[in-house]
């Protein structure tokens, strides 16, 4: 764990590995880019692997893949209705790329992409985004009647719409800044909890045991957290093709 | 021949396999109660940050109008006042829905025990 003097925030740092400039912009592959890869590629020998069997009655691994399949889609189907399912490919992705990148920075030494606000932030924005075009899309202008509330009277109409129009606004950044916010601080948490293990000495005993149970709820977290962000995405597609 | 016995096989091994959940489930019915407490920390940081991301944003459009049109202080007052109206907003419909979630599984819950 920590070197005495080094800052929990450490483990936050980007460094690049591969140096690369395309046209005076830098594009290096940092560490960043490696657990998303990392990440990526887990997620893809984990379904392949486990469905290979093909097994009816399912062993450990495939077990986990189909439960995976079918948290989504209960998900997409309770939030959005069976329309939704046409945009299950792009809501289980989105699931396990945070699960995944959630649980690989549970592991010693590893790096957290989603500790990052602009990771979360441009998966937030581009959901907002996608949400927007498919709510113009399907409804055309009737869409805007989102930001009318009814039965109101007519004279606060235009405040409310305001109102409404901001809270539109602030969806991706709620949805970036919550994820970031819970593994930047449980993150933190738990190196400085660590340090407190080696100032201590003897008496290290004591944060060690609370560090055993702030690691479990570091997993709750991170499951949590990616399951709150699909949901909230389920939410606002539902927004989109149902108007309230 | 030989894949019939396949089939019969895994309709057995379905069969045990059914068995063998359903003891599992019996045993699992306290843990609710944990999961609910640790959800209650997610809650918290998901008012939270709705709250910050009106105010964020009721801030930042006030700010560039008063830039744009060069009349500051007065659309960054305005327009955070309204930001922290959407922010409210945002948390009342939020815990709305929470409610509405929460009241739904106790719901399942009582009719599952008085099926037992």
């Amino acid at each position: 764990m920590a070197q005495a003097g080094e800052s929990p925030m450490k483990q936050f740092e980007i460094t690049r590995l591969i140096d690369i400039n395309i046209g005076g912009v830098d594009a290096s592959f940092t560490n960043a880019s490696l657990w998303m890869v990392v990440a990526v590629f887990g997620i893809t020998i984990f379904t392949t692997i486990a469905m290979s069997g093909r097994a009816l009655v399912p062993g450990r691994m495939q077990s986990m893949a189909e439960l995976s399949y079918e948290f989504v889609a209960n998900m997409l189907r309770e939030n959005v209705g069976s329309e939704g399912m046409k945009y299950f490919p792009f809501v289980f992705t989105l699931f396990m790329f945070i699960l995944f990148c959630n649980m690989l920075g549970m592991i010693p030494g590893s790096f957290t992409v989603t500790s990052h606000i602009i990771v979360t932030f441009a998966m937030a924005f581009f959901i907002f985004l996608a949400v927007t075009i498919i709510g113009f899309a399907i409804h055309g202008l009737g869409f805007l009647k989102l930001f009318v509330p009814s039965g109101i009277p007519v004279v606060l109409v235009p405040l409310l719409v305001v109102i409404e129009v901001i809270s539109y606004l602030t969806r991706p950044i709620s949805l970036s800044v919550r994820l970031f916010a819970n593994m930047l601080a449980g993150h933190t948490m738990l190196k400085v909890f660590g340090g407190f293990v080696v100032a201590l000495g003897a008496f290290g005993i004591v944060p060690l045991l609370f560090m055993v149970a702030l690691t479990g709820l570091e997993f709750l977290v991170a499951f949590l957290q990616a399951y709150v962000f699909a949901i909230l995405t389920c939410i606002y597609l539902n927004d989109a093709i149902h108007l309230h | 021949m030989s894949n019939k016995e396949g089939i019969s096989s895994e309709l057995s091994d379905l069969e045990d396999l059914d068995k063998r959940l359903r003891d599992a489930r019996g045993n699992t019915e306290g843990a609710h109660d944990q999961t609910g407490r640790g959800n209650a920390m997610g809650i918290a940081m998901r008012f939270a940050s709705e709250l910050v991301a009106g105010l964020l944003v009721g801030l930042a459009i006030g700010w560039s109008l008063d830039t744009w049109l060069d009349t500051a202080p007065i659309f960054i007052l305005v327009f955070f006042v309204l930001g922290m109206a959407a922010g409210i907003l945002n948390v009342v419909r939020t815990s709305q829905r929470l409610n509405a979630e929460q009241a739904e599984a106790d719901k399942a819950a009582s009719e599952k025990r008085s099926d037992d």
